[in-house]
């Protein structure tokens, strides 16, 4: 009796371990179990439309990160972003530009990388990968603008949300003084 | 245990109750009550049924607490004690209740092995032969394995008894143990309530409202009614008593002190209501 | 009128004097020096009766409402032709909101009527009071082994619901309605977020045990020592539990997802 409850409460245990590492495997991206290695950047837009927290962040079509949060900074939407800390090479001067997927999905920023502004000096790409940024001496010269995207950094190069009420009713009302000027 | 013995000479009464008073609600069940209970005898509390005898086992027991009063088991006031010292105290009564109380998952074996185990760390075949003792002194060695579901009423008490015995406490609570039971059972308890007191010398308190089987091994007697003790003393004094509700009692009469009728309005008028 | 407040007033008093009962009750079965030795095969007992025994209703009900899930969303899907995300909206509904909850229910329904109908029937037959006099703490001894396999089995419940549930959509999606199953995973795979689903659905999960257990062996060690009172305490744990469950549920998803 008593031998039988231990092996049924085991293989019970075990089935339930088995469903738990399912879901983490499985079902979860193991990828986003590593919270911690994201780093942090600001950026302000004129409107951020119908963006979210936890909305993606893509280069490309490939997610690298996600919004934290949105507030409102001066009165401006000021959005918080945490990127993947595998992506550190993305150019300082990058815009962000918030894009809708699909005709009626969700909204996510997408970033259009510039360009690297090291690789316009002499340095090669494959050389300043191997240097850290902010212990390279040659890049002090421009200290107050980092060379990439970095921790607490704030974007300032973005273009709105496009507000699809705002596009039609700009629109019919263009479309309403062509006629006027007709008439 | 030897000096959980000694201990408990000092003390004449093994229980002892004063001016104890223990209200349900706003219905008081006992109201400034008195009872001595010599070490080592039998006594025997009895009473009509609803009267609150289960009570007094669980107030003496520590399982309610008085309003007021004192009840001293072995000089310790039982409701001002520390739920550790109440447990520990506890070690050494225990209590045979109506329906027995087996632990319905376990073997009977199981159940007289279950106190020991809690309290007492012995290796196993010490304690496969404590169990097995116990169970003989009960005569339901054979029945060692079988579950409590498989047992009759009277096997069951007998098997709680040993189970109330198997820390060899020092009172035992019997309440209601002849309570249902057809004559051979019932002579069965009777020689084992007996036989305990008198070859362990343990102190038992028999509740019960059965007169001719509780008087014929009591020491001594109580009867309670209206919230109090009305009547005390062996069975010759008792049979003897001139108190009227004390003969209603014993004798089993219909009508007394204690009315047939449940208080209600004239009878007349009731009747007479429907007709008009 | 103030009858009604007096009543109103009475009422109050005595939730909150039932609420502190039952919190006196789990504080004196959970506190205290461990004694592992003792308790080992007690917990193991009753893992048994709470967990293994409510695995089979668990299982199929998994399975049938990941099915019944699958094949509703594919008919809606298709409207839109998103059938691809098939997986996603399977995954996400058990994970978020379905697992949680419905294992809850059925474990208050199973697990949870037989833990109060079992500790009110003790109390009948003085089991309990009898544990007392032989100075062994039933808080101890018959409330925490029962309250800590509630505790583990609900969550270890749920996730077998989940795994079986999001299986039982992948049967219908893939094996039967033909959706590839590259999809199928990588929906899932794509929009379930470790922490943001995952692990808010074991918090749910551990929410629900703490109270369905709870609610349970309180009812039980509450309940009068009749027939009726025993059969009122089920009755009354079944409809607390789920009360409690839906409720608490919606306040643990406001707080999680907004």
């Amino acid at each position: 009796m008593s031998r039988k409850i231990e092996i049924m409460v085991g293989f019970f245990m075990i089935i339930a371990i088995c469903s738990i590492l399912f879901l983490c495997f499985r079902v979860t991206d193991v990828s986003t179990f590593s919270q911690n290695s994201t780093y942090r950047v600001y950026a302000i837009f004129d409107n951020v439309g119908g963006l979210k927290a936890r909305s993606p962040i893509k280069i490309g079509g490939v997610v690298i990160g996600r919004i934290a949060n949105i507030t409102l900074k001066n009165y401006k939407p000021y959005v918080t972003m945490d990127i993947d800390a595998n992506y550190d090479r993305i150019p300082s001067n990058s815009s962000l530009s918030i894009k809708t997927s699909g005709l009626l999905g969700e909204q996510f920023i997408a970033i259009s990388l510039g360009i690297a502004k090291s690789s316009e000096n002499e340095l090669d790409i494959e050389d300043a990968q191997d240097r850290g940024i902010n212990e390279d001496p040659s890049v002090n010269f421009e200290e107050k603008i980092p060379d990439y995207f970095e921790e607490g950094f704030v974007i300032h190069n973005t273009s709105p949300a496009m507000v699809i009420e705002d596009l039609i009713g700009q629109f019919l009302f263009s479309s309403g003084n062509a006629k006027d000027k007709k008439a | 245990m030897t000096e959980l013995k000694s201990n408990s000479t000092k003390f004449d009464n093994l229980v002892e109750i004063h001016d104890m008073s223990f209200y349900r609600g706003a219905r008081p069940i006992y109201k400034n009550m008195n009872l001595t209970v010599p070490k080592g005898k039998i006594i025997a509390i009895m009473g009509p049924s609803g009267i609150g005898k289960t009570t007094l086992l669980k107030l003496i027991g520590g399982q309610l607490k008085p309003q007021s009063g004192k009840i001293l088991f072995d000089g310790e006031n039982i409701p001002t004690l520390s739920r550790s010292r109440l447990y520990e105290v506890r070690k050494r009564m225990s209590m045979l209740f109506q329906s027995g109380a087996l632990f319905t998952d376990l073997t009977v074996f199981e159940n007289v092995a279950y106190p020991l185990r809690e309290h007492l760390n012995l290796p196993e075949p010490v304690l496969r032969n404590l169990v097995l003792m116990k169970l003989q002194s009960v005569g339901l060695r054979g029945a060692a394995n079988l579950m409590p579901s498989e047992l009759s009423g009277g096997m069951a008490r007998r098997a709680a008894l040993a189970r109330a015995i198997a820390l060899d406490p020092d009172l035992i609570m019997f309440d209601e143990p002849f309570a249902g039971q057809d004559p051979i059972s019932m002579g069965v308890i009777v020689k084992l309530i007996a036989e305990i007191n008198q070859s362990l010398g343990l102190t038992c308190i028999v509740v019960t409202h059965d007169v001719n089987e509780v008087l014929s091994i009591a020491d001594y007697a109580y009867i309670v009614a209206e919230k109090h003790i009305i009547a005390g003393g062996t069975s010759e004094e008792l049979r003897q008593n001139d108190d009227m509700r004390v003969k209603q009692f014993l004798e089993g009469l219909a009508d007394g002190p204690v009315p047939f009728h449940y208080p209600a309005e004239d009878y007349l008028t009731d009747l007479s209501r429907g007709i008009s | 009128m103030l009858n009604i407040l007096a009543r109103i007033g009475q009422s109050g008093i005595n939730f909150i004097a039932l609420f502190g009962q039952a919190g006196i009750m789990l504080f004196g079965a959970l506190v205290g020096k461990p004694e592992f030795k003792k308790q080992f095969p007690l917990w193991v007992k009753q893992f048994y009766f709470v967990g293994v025994q409510s695995l089979t209703i668990i299982v199929v009900s998994g399975l049938f409402i990941g099915m019944v899930l699958a094949l509703q969303g594919y008919f809606i899907l298709t409207t839109f032709s998103a059938e691809a995300s098939l997986g996603m909206l399977v995954a996400l509904a058990l994970l978020r909101e379905l697992g949680p909850v419905v294992a809850g229910l059925l474990f208050a329904g199973r697990a949870g009527s037989a833990l109060t109908a079992e500790i009110g029937l003790m109390k009948a037959t003085e089991q309990l009071s009898s544990m007392e006099m032989m100075a062994v703490d039933p808080l101890r001894r018959i409330i925490a082994p029962r309250f800590w396999a509630g505790f583990f089995c609900l969550p270890f419940l749920t996730a077998i619901f989940i795994a079986v549930g999001i299986l039982g959509g992948a049967l219908v999606g893939v094996d039967w309605k033909g959706i590839d199953s590259g999809f199928f995973w990588s929906s899932i795979q794509n929009n379930v977020d470790w922490w943001h689903d995952t692990v808010n659905c074991f918090i749910k999960s551990f929410a629900f045990s703490i109270a369905a257990t709870w609610i349970a062996l309180f009812n039980g060690y509450n309940s009068l020592p009749t027939s009726e009172g025993i059969s009122k305490a089920t009755t009354s744990t079944v409809v607390y539990s789920s009360l409690v469950i839906l409720g608490l549920d919606f306040i643990l998803t406001s707080l999680m997802f907004s």
